[in-house]
């Protein structure tokens, strides 16, 4: 077996995580399948820069989380959060058609739609896809501390929309 | 209370060292306010990734599979790289040895199809199993690498230590063999991460007579013996400094 196909078999298998990270960034299937696409495709084309011995994940992941980055530079949408109506219409999940998870899973990409981009990456690749902080960090190019307060403010965000009002920073004061 | 934000959330992610986790958890179980958001946060998580369970089990669609397997790959940049280099060296071996195969160190990265070859051959879904793009030792192997001394061996269980070493990325690894099924026996190293074992290079070899176990290296695959002296910083660990790392849980400061 050739060792480019050995790697392709690398992106194979992490096509599932990849699919739902992009999905968790995204809010919209057929924008995250086209990232993973495109993320596949620049993926190949610079496959010499892959290092080496490290995570095949972690490398597509960064790959696709700058190209969502310059993606959105381009749609002039920056960092902001994005308008929580359009992303709810917007949301249509191929393929998922059990209705109760189908409501769970849309309103769980509403919530995250509501978040900064930055908190979204890392609630998606800490909380969802369970990459420790470090590994996160990596991915993202930023310090840890970084990821952690990102993580934070993100948490309080989601808990009070998920959990309701309570405020989940009194339990700490 | 003791417990900043900041430590009780790594703890709810799990990323606290193990002795700081039980001292966290003790305090979290003594405080009804700390338990209840606790349990709120992995609820939270819990929820997250409920979600996206229906993501991850779809079948990948036809445009992104061949997008996989029939995007070119410029030429030009045809893996100029020593671990390239290695592993086609790897699989030129394996094709031309009957009765021996190499699993490249770099091919540890992927689940599926080296999960398909690994249980295939040599039936090790005891031993190790594929998660999240890693291959982690579990069972008796995890439980060997974790608490088994190299100098302290006696009976041969499933698996046995060879050297335990830093390595250069700062993690303590140590070098192995099992005791394979009917097709053979597996040496490798495994690296802690995250608490658990991770595979870093693994080589099947034929079963020895007997099935017995030689002493440390003289047995070690040449693929496994050359990952280790990529690996390793400095020394292999004398029985003193690995009883000491053992003790501390493998914990890297």
């Amino acid at each position: 077996m050739k060792a480019e196909d050995q790697l392709r078999g690398q992106m194979m298998a992490v096509l599932p995580r990849l699919r739902r990270f992009a999905l968790a960034l995204t809010g919209r299937s057929a924008d995250a399948d086209d990232l993973v696409q495109d993320t596949v495709e620049r993926a190949l084309r610079s496959l010499s820069q892959f290092v080496p011995d490290t995570r095949m994940d972690s490398w597509m992941f960064r790959i696709a989380q700058n190209l969502w980055i310059d993606k959105m530079r381009a749609n002039k949408v920056r960092s902001g959060t994005v308008n929580d109506m359009e992303a709810a219409e917007n949301v249509a999940v191929d393929g998922v058609r059990a209705t109760e998870a189908h409501m769970l899973l849309k309103s769980t990409l509403c919530a995250l739609a509501e978040l900064p981009a930055e908190q979204r990456e890392v609630v998606a690749l800490v909380l969802i896809d369970g990459i420790s902080y470090r590994e996160a960090a990596a991915i993202l190019d930023v310090p840890i501390g970084t990821v952690t307060s990102r993580l934070a403010r993100a948490r309080e965000a989601l808990s009070t929309r998920v959990f309701g009002a309570g405020n989940p920073e009194d339990a700490l004061s | 209370m003791t417990v900043t934000p900041e430590t009780l959330m790594a703890f709810v992610d799990g990323e606290l060292p193990a002795d700081e986790a039980r001292r966290v958890a003790a305090e979290v179980a003594s405080d009804p306010k700390l338990t209840a958001y606790v349990e709120q946060q992995k609820q939270l998580s819990a929820r997250l990734q409920s979600a996206f369970v229906p993501v991850i089990e779809q079948q990948i669609p036809e445009r992104l599979e061949r997008a996989v397997w029939d995007t070119p790959v410029p030429a030009e940049k045809n893996f100029a790289t020593p671990w390239m280099a290695r592993l086609s060296g790897i699989w030129r071996e394996q094709t031309s040895r009957a009765g021996r195969t190499w699993i490249p160190a770099g091919a540890m990265a992927t689940g599926i199809a080296l999960g398909v070859v690994l249980a295939g051959t040599f039936g090790i879904g005891t031993l190790m199993r594929s998660d999240g793009g890693a291959l982690i030792a579990q069972g008796e192997l995890a439980r060997t690498l974790t608490v088994a001394l190299a100098s302290e061996q006696s009976a041969p269980g499933a698996a046995r230590i060879g050297v335990s070493f830093w390595s250069k990325d700062g993690s303590f690894c140590r070098s192995f063999t099992t005791q394979g099924g009917t097709g053979g026996s597996l040496a490798g190293i495994a690296c802690r991460e995250n608490g658990s074992w991770r595979i870093a290079a693994l080589a099947a070899t034929e079963a020895k007579a007997g099935g017995g176990f030689e002493t440390a290296g003289a047995d070690m695959p040449p693929v496994v013996r050359g990952a280790l002296n990529d690996m390793i910083a400095g020394d292999p660990l004398d029985a003193d400094q690995e009883r000491a790392a053992r003790n501390q849980g493998w914990r890297t400061q």
